[in-house]
């Protein structure tokens, strides 16, 4: 399908960051704080294809969708369109292929000019029941856009709405109904619907499916993608799990806290090389298989605050493969534990904050100076899943260092000990993207040349992983 | 790992049954007619709620009178060309001074002599319509003023809000007396009186619900198609937010009734003359308690006051019912938004 060039839909370094607004007294102590929405975001839509923008929820994929359409603000950066130039101001029915089109620059377009661009980019929303004015019926809600642009009144915007209502599945003689009357798929087919009603070219499917049930999930995207075809219709489709995107989708984009961390067609992403964190994100997906294993990959903690995102690469806090420090020798595992527990012992303020204390620990929650060094270091290494003794000794000398100084002086000595000794590459690089084919891009340090080599070849999951690029 | 294209496959399951099986089809026609509009359903609210349902003859019943009381005309012509009070609310000397109750005075006379039930009657035309004019225009500034503000928020809320708190600092009451007397009485300068006290509330409670309003996915649809924010305000955006303001609205006519009433008692607002509740009541103000000689002339000021009451009293009842019917209307926007 993407057989066109030329994209249809473009962003140069679109960027999204948002000034959470305190109270007054915050605003005069400068207290603000800046949540990075969307970082540095450049990608492509090509004419007629799918691409698929998955990530966890929070991760900036909702902003990235409405920043394109300047439905908000972006902060930076920009979104250009190539506009049909031959464009009468009736939509024609199907755009002639080939014909010249001009480029525009949405971000920076006039109001009543990105108004007029509204015809041909649309949106479609994950919550079918907040997305449809409970006070309108179902005809004055697909009518609004005729009215809005002028495309039909009278007789002609009827004879679209019915055409319309039947195009996506509804009963025609349903449109003076009001959106209450109708079950959550269905309202979701008057969304579709709605944006249809302009003759878009490009639609943005935010996440159209995952507030409905599955059954419904699937009528849905076979309706999308029957109407792709139809009306050769560009959309860029969000959702939250690899398994929604597989099907529907030319091309994925794998976004990772406002970032994108791989782009590639779909085979690309379900086939190696991975992200890490695509990597995860597949081994979420149950297959069909009785003796499906289960061999899950499980990301530990939260994705983290977009106020501040961690350095280097942003996924270093969770990241299974995250680079081992050249000076040690450690197991994947291992590392990964050890790093967690420095990064744990940064947030923390107490003792308590580190680890479980179970029932018989009570005299040690009213008085911490009872916990002895035995036991805190049992305590800690139960906790991070650290080994009675690391592998390597130099990284073991310096673990049971730290567990003293928090034993005797608290978190902040600890943290002292580990913050310099411990340092992972990806902690303090930023990973560029690394081009594995044409069309496919991961940005991770292990797919650099730098550290190929410092990636393990044995790991938990009982994979071999060679660094090396390859090319499809 | 299945790297096959296509439709999802569900198997044992087919889509097309779902389709072709539509649960509106099935819908019986009597369900449809369960979805009410809001005006219906404060309607069918006030004719279950007896009380409510007698609230609302009373005022009928008292409107209908004030506006037939006399013939009105406008620029000569006449619009409205019955009189139904047996005399001329201003004349004087229609009976004796101070005529007690009777048939043919059913309120009794005042101290000029003339009869009170006519009086009493046709002061519901400047009680009443203040009361709507008032209200109408201070919830129809009030609303347009904290939509905006809540609309666009940022700056522009926060300047409409300031202002807004400055207009909540005057006790609303003694603002309206402050400008009756600085501006004089008569119907207008009442009017604009109460309606520049009352606005500042229909604006606090539109702007608190266009918030959540305005969260909704379909005021961000309705820009995504490029509606104008008119368009979008007014289309989309009030529709959902303006049930309190109803409410208020009604409660708020009582309070305005009240308001002129009290004006009018201290001798503000209409000229001593005047057949309004208020101004009666000032007018007779020395009989409260005992007249002169020992006689005790009470249908004075009884009959004024209780049509305030009973005004005042109904309305608040109409109020409370489409508070209730306004309430009741949960809608099923569930969900996050
Ligand atoms: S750069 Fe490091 S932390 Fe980031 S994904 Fe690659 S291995 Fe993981």
């Amino acid at each position: 399908m993407s057989s066109d060039t030329e994209p249809i839909l473009w962003t140069d370094d679109l960027t999204k960051h948002y000034t959470t607004e305190g109270g007054f007294i915050d605003n005069l102590l400068g207290r603000k704080q800046t949540v990075q929405a969307v970082n540095d975001i450049s990608l492509e839509l090509y004419p007629g294809e799918t691409l698929g923008v998955v990530g966890e929820s929070g991760c900036g994929k909702t902003t990235l969708g409405r920043a394109l359409l300047r439905l908000i603000e972006p902060t930076d950066g920009s979104v250009y369109y190539r506009q049909q130039s031959d464009d009468s101001p009736s939509p024609s029915p199907s755009p002639s292929p080939g014909g010249s089109r001009e480029e525009i620059e949405l971000t920076g377009l006039s109001s009543s000019r990105l108004r007029d661009l509204r015809t041909d980019l649309q949106y479609i929303f994950q919550d079918p029941f907040s997305s449809l004015n409970p006070r309108l019926t179902v005809g004055d809600i697909i009518g609004e856009p005729l009215d809005i642009h002028g495309i039909a009144d009278g007789e002609d915007r009827l004879d679209r709405i019915h055409e319309l209502l039947d195009t996506v599945g509804l009963n025609p003689s349903h449109a003076h109904r009001y959106p209450h009357e109708f079950s959550g798929g269905q309202r979701q087919r008057i969304g579709i619907a709605r944006a249809l009603a302009v003759d878009p070219e490009v639609i943005i499917c935010d996440e159209p499916v995952s507030a409905l049930d599955v059954s419904v999930q699937a009528q849905i995207l076979n309706l999308l993608e029957d109407l792709q075809e139809e009306f050769d219709l560009a959309y860029i489709f969000i959702a939250h799990d690899l398994s929604v995107v597989e099907h529907i989708s030319d091309r994925i984009a794998v976004m990772y806290l406002g970032e994108f961390a791989e782009v590639g067609t779909t085979e690309e992403i379900f086939s190696e090389p991975h992200h890490p964190y695509t990597e995860a994100l597949l081994s979420a997906i149950p297959e069909p298989d009785p003796l499906w294993e289960g061999d899950q990959i499980f990301l530990e903690g939260q994705v983290p605050s977009p106020i501040d995102p961690p350095s280097g690469c942003q996924f270093h806090t969770r990241c299974p493969r995250v680079i081992p420090p050249a000076e040690y020798d450690l197991e994947q595992p291992e590392w990964r534990s050890l790093l967690t527990f420095k990064l744990q012992v940064r947030e923390a303020e107490e003792v308590t904050q580190l680890v479980t204390l179970t029932e018989s620990d009570k005299d040690i929650r009213e008085d911490q100076s009872r916990l002895s060094r035995e036991r805190l270091d049992g305590l800690v290494r139960d906790e991070f899943g650290l080994p009675p003794e690391l592998s390597d000794h130099a990284a073991e000398s310096v673990l049971s260092d730290a567990i003293s100084d928090l034993h005797e002086r608290g978190t902040h000595a600890c943290e002292a000990t580990l913050e310099d000794t411990y340092v992972s590459p990806c902690e303090t690089n930023d990973p560029v993207y690394v081009e594995h084919s044409p069309t496919h891009d991961i940005a991770c340090l292990l797919h650099g040349d730098n550290y190929s080599q410092a990636a393990p070849e044995a790991n938990q999951f009982g994979e071999e992983y060679d660094g090396t690029v390859v090319q499809e | 790992m299945s790297t096959e294209r296509g439709r999802i496959q569900i198997s044992g399951f087919d889509t097309e049954d779902i389709d072709d099986q539509d649960p509106l089809a099935t819908a019986s026609e009597l369900e449809s007619k369960e979805v009410e509009s809001r005006w219906q359903k404060i309607v069918s609210n006030i004719v279950r709620d007896r009380l409510a349902l007698g609230g609302f003859v009373v005022v009928a019943v008292m409107g209908l009178a004030a506006l037939l009381s006399q013939s009105i005309s406008v620029g000569g012509v006449t619009i409205q060309p019955l009189s139904i009070v047996p005399y001329d609310p201003t004349e004087t000397a229609v009976g004796a001074r101070y005529a007690a109750p009777s048939l043919s005075h059913p309120m009794g006379t005042d101290r000029l002599g003339r009869d009170l039930f006519s009086r009493v009657v046709t002061g519901g035309r400047y009680s009443i319509s203040i009361g709507l004019v008032v209200t109408a225009l201070a919830a129809t500034f009030g609303v347009i003023y904290g939509s905006i503000s809540g609309y666009f928020g940022g700056r522009v809320d926060e300047v409409l809000m300031r202002i807004l708190d400055i207009v909540f600092a005057f006790p609303g009451l003694v603002l309206a007396l402050i400008l009756v007397a600085l501006f004089g009485g008569g119907f207008w300068p009442l009017v604009g009186a109460f309606a520049l006290v009352g606005w500042a509330t229909y604006a606090r409670i539109i702007r608190g619900e266009i918030l959540k309003v305005k969260q909704n996915e379909y005021v961000l649809a309705a820009k995504a198609l490029g509606a104008r924010d008119r368009t979008v305000i007014f289309r989309h955006v009030i529709p959902n937010a303006i049930a309190p303001v109803i409410v208020q609205a009604t409660l708020s006519i009582g309070t305005v009734v009240i308001g002129v009433a009290a004006l009018g008692f201290l001798g503000l607002g209409f000229d001593p003359g005047t057949p309004e509740w208020g101004t009666i009541l000032d007018a007779e103000s020395d009989t409260l308690a005992t007249g002169a000689g020992g006689d005790w002339y009470w249908w004075a000021t009884v009959f004024p006051g209780l049509m305030i009451f009973v005004f005042v009293m109904s309305m608040n009842i109409i109020g409370d019912a489409v508070n209730d019917a306004l309430d009741a209307q949960v809608d099923d926007i569930g969900g996050g938004g």
